[in-house]
């Protein structure tokens, strides 16, 4: 069985769910289904993330934030989790070109 | 000829998602005289009570829809260890959760089942845009069921195309040229993509160690690409 990545450390999640809440709340679709697990579990929408990732940084412990959790885990295990959180950042400063930023 | 079944249940947007997987594969192979597609069953017909029918005749099953470690289908069953005998000497692709875990090595150790290739934890799909992934997973069935192809080349071209997307839409995501709306979805494909490399597993019977970990000499190529030893 792949390696899980390692998980997400607690003292960082509060700064990861901060800047999952920004880019949802800048992204062009926020409550379309984006990511899909054949589990059976519901699809998360760019809202539902930052809601699960708020709950983690909370402590609460769910099926649906674990999922979150693995997602993230991995992104930052790819990157680091410094650079995932600038990643998200630098998203939510773009603009819809030729358009305005509407929250 | 190779014949193939094809199974998805299409219950919810998940799974509906994944049956467009199906149907362009269904289309592909139709087109190819090296292949005939015996079944192609959707929706609710799609259960462990018509598996047999379904299967029958089949060189190979794919399945595109949920699963558990010990079973293909969510809440409605499709396949268990229980059907060993129906799959036996069939190549499974189990598009799946999971279901690489357990159900895979059971089918194949305990069946003898031809090889299993799914993914052995949580399989995230990208729903915004369902080609994306779609191609990578029609390429890695079609490779499996290709005659002179082999189940470990299935898997090299399911985790090649998952570390393929992942360099190519982190690097759209970083363009200054794409528009807003396109390096949000380059973002999200990258995020779904690395899991996905790392959790495919190819299941035969004459695998040694666990399927789909690295093994010795296992390593990226300059251009990012890995190379299976």
């Amino acid at each position: 069985m792949a390696e899980p990545p390692p998980a997400l450390p607690p003292a960082a999640l509060p700064a990861l769910a901060a800047a999952i809440r920004v880019w949802s709340d800048n992204h062009p679709d926020p409550d379309a289904p984006v990511f899909g697990f054949p589990d059976g579990s519901v699809p998360l929408t760019p809202r539902g993330l930052a809601e699960r990732m708020s709950m983690a940084a909370a402590g609460h412990t769910h099926p649906e934030v674990d999922r979150v959790l693995w997602l993230y885990s991995h992104a930052a295990a790819a990157v680091g989790i410094d650079e995932l959180i600038g990643r998200l950042l630098a998203l939510s400063q773009l603009r819809p070109r030729g358009g305005f930023l509407v929250r | 000829m190779t014949a193939v079944a094809l199974l998805s249940p299409e219950g919810d947007k998940t799974e509906q998602v994944m049956g467009q997987w199906s149907a362009s594969l269904a289309s592909i192979l139709s087109g190819d005289p090296r292949y005939t597609v015996l079944s192609d069953a959707r929706g609710a017909v799609v259960c462990q009570a018509n598996l047999a029918q379904q299967v029958n005749g089949a060189d190979a099953v794919l399945y595109f829809g949920h699963g558990k470690p010990d079973h293909l289908g969510n809440p409605v069953q499709v396949m268990t260890a229980q059907d060993g005998p129906t799959v036996a000497h069939l190549a499974i692709g189990g598009m799946a959760c999971h279901a690489g875990a357990r159900l895979g090595h059971d089918l194949v150790n305990q069946s003898s089942a031809r090889g299993f290739l799914g993914f052995d934890d949580q399989f995230c799909v990208y729903l915004a845009n369902p080609s994306v992934f779609g191609s990578v997973i029609t390429a890695a069935l079609r490779e499996l069921l290709d005659p002179a192809s082999t189940g470990d080349a299935a898997l090299k071209v399911l985790k090649d195309g998952f570390h393929h997307l992942r360099f190519h839409y982190q690097a759209v995501e970083r363009d200054p040229t794409a528009t807003q709306r396109q390096r949000y979805a380059a973002h999200e494909i990258w995020m779904a993509s690395y899991p996905n490399e790392l959790t495919a597993v190819w299941i035969a019977p004459s695998a040694g160690g666990t399927p789909g970990q690295a093994v010795a000499g296992d390593h990226e190529d300059d251009s990012g690409l890995m190379v299976y030893a």
